[in-house]
């Protein structure tokens, strides 16, 4: 099946809170109790899937940074988004508002293109017996009902 | 644990008003129950300086004082008349006589034994845990809180963490699951997961120059110059990590004082000249059980104490946000932060903590 690159994906939060350091970032799904890192190839889609890129925008700009070619970036980032899709990480979106942000990314490096690792979402699960309970009643940061 | 978007919001503004008004009885019902428990069963008062924030907990009965108290017996204040900051009325219904009120919201079925119901709405937070049936209200706007639990569900290591999170949380001050020792001008967080030797490490440092602050949770307040404040001034040990402990071992003579697999000592009246109030965190530890006899520091990059640190203190809380993740990431961004690789030898290892802080 053809990949769609028009796709844009957004982080599903507030369940999945994030964070990055200078090589990594860390990545926790509150309601599964597993968390996640990502590194390499992996942190560059990450930092793009917050600027708001689409597939297609976020395989451009790696195809910059990374000596492989196009098609083999698109499979790998098409598989890492439907990891993190599976993961309930992210999720897609319609707002394209954001993709602006994109020439400013963290993959912007402005040098020699360095060679291309597919990326790897690293699961674990070691602490998810701490995760309270499952909820049965969710509600946003806001509140339930929220004023208008 | 976070809340979710909720998936189907009020249509309209009318739905909205009646969902809001419901809450408002909601409030007001479990008012009159608390009130009518300590009407029926008599009560106490207990004020309490949390990281500098008055807490008054009001008691229905007598049952809840030895289970909840305890922990909080080192933070405990002499009424002043100034206003508290937060007030939670507490009762258990079974020796009150009282229920609480029927929530005005579907919680559930009867099938649904390990879930938690989970609602805020205008300033409210609400987490009802269905097994237990302990339920945790926080009402911002008022200050008041509510705690309704029966005895046997009592978390008496750690009492009231859900609403201390609520709360505090609006004063930039995050629960975290962490052991704290070192001094009044500085010292070191412990932390990990169950069966990292964080415990361990934390209460073999009572019998030292250490002192102590948290061995479960504390409150950590993040910035250019992060702080840790205490909470409890409890600990729990698993009955082979209570064996190795000598000096902790006498602390732990109460039958009351086991929960679980573990044993909950207070060190509030014995140990009370080891506790301090806080200090500023100069390191993070990740404590790792090795073999030899030596303990070491090893330095280890930031992200490495935040996968110690973070997951295990977020699944831990309801309500835990992206600010409380972040608050977490900027400690350890800030501070150095080693693996302190753990020897045999326990007292080495409160000497190799304070040899890295005075280094």
């Amino acid at each position: 099946m053809a990949i769609d690159e028009r796709l844009r994906y957004a982080i599903n939060s507030p369940p999945v809170v994030h964070e990055s350091f200078g090589d990594e970032a860390v990545i926790v799904n509150l309601n599964t109790g597993a968390y996640y890192s990502l590194d390499k190839s992996g942190l560059a889609i990450w930092n793009l899937i917050l600027v708001g890129a689409s597939l297609g925008e976020i395989v451009d700009r790696m195809t910059v940074r990374y000596t492989a070619a196009r098609e083999e970036i698109l499979a790998s980032a098409a598989e890492l988004i439907s990891s993190l899709l599976h993961e309930e990480l992210v999720q897609l979106t319609t707002d394209a508002a954001r993709s602006g942000n994109i020439a400013t990314d963290a993959t912007s490096n402005g040098g020699e293109k360095i060679a291309f690792e597919p990326p790897l979402l690293n699961k674990f699960t070691d602490v998810e017996d701490l995760l309270i309970l499952d909820p049965i009643h969710d509600v946003d940061a806001a509140g339930w009902p929220q004023k208008r | 644990m976070a809340a979710e978007t909720v998936k189907e919001p009020a249509a309209d503004s009318a739905e909205m008003t009646r969902c809001l008004d419901a809450g408002e009885k909601y409030l007001d019902a479990l008012e009159t129950a608390f009130l009518n428990a300590e009407r029926r069963a008599g009560g106490s008062q207990h004020f309490y300086s949390i990281a500098g924030h008055l807490l008054h907990l009001r008691l229905a009965g007598d049952a809840l004082a030895p289970l909840i108290t305890p922990p909080l017996e080192h933070l405990r204040v002499s009424p002043s008349g100034a206003e508290p900051d937060l007030t939670i009325c507490a009762w258990d219904p079974e020796t009150t006589g009282v229920q609480a009120p029927d929530c005005p919201w579907n919680t559930g079925g009867d099938g649904d034994q390990a879930k938690i119901s989970v609602r805020n709405w205008d300033g409210v937070e609400f987490a009802l845990f269905k097994g237990s049936g302990e339920l945790n209200l926080l009402d911002r706007r008022r200050k008041l809180g509510f705690h309704c639990v029966n005895r046997a569900a009592a978390i008496f290591s750690g009492p009231l963490l859900i609403q201390i999170h609520w709360w505090l949380s609006g004063f930039g001050l995050h629960c975290i699951h962490a052991g704290a020792v070192g001094f009044t001008d500085g010292g070191a967080l412990l932390v990990g997961r169950g069966g990292s030797g964080k415990s361990t490490s934390t209460l073999c440092c009572l019998d030292s120059n250490l002192g102590f602050v948290a061995d479960d949770h504390c409150l950590l307040a993040a910035g250019a110059k992060p702080y840790v404040h205490s909470l409890y001034s409890s600990g729990k040990l698993t009955p082979a990590q209570l064996d190795k402990l000598s000096y902790v071992k006498p602390l732990a003579d109460s039958p009351r004082s086991t929960a679980a697999d573990k044993t909950v000592i207070y060190l509030a009246q014995s140990e009370r000249h080891k506790l301090i109030a806080g200090f500023p965190i100069r390191m993070v530890l990740v404590p790792r059980i090795f073999g030899g006899t030596a303990t070491r520091a090893v330095p280890i990059a930031p992200v490495e104490a935040l996968k110690a640190l973070a997951p295990s203190t977020l699944f831990q809380l309801i309500g835990a946000s992206q600010k409380d993740f972040r608050a977490m990431a900027d400690l350890v961004r800030t501070v150095p932060c080693y693996r302190l690789e753990l020897g045999t030898d326990l007292p080495a290892i409160p000497r190799a903590i304070e040899q890295l802080l005075l280094e």
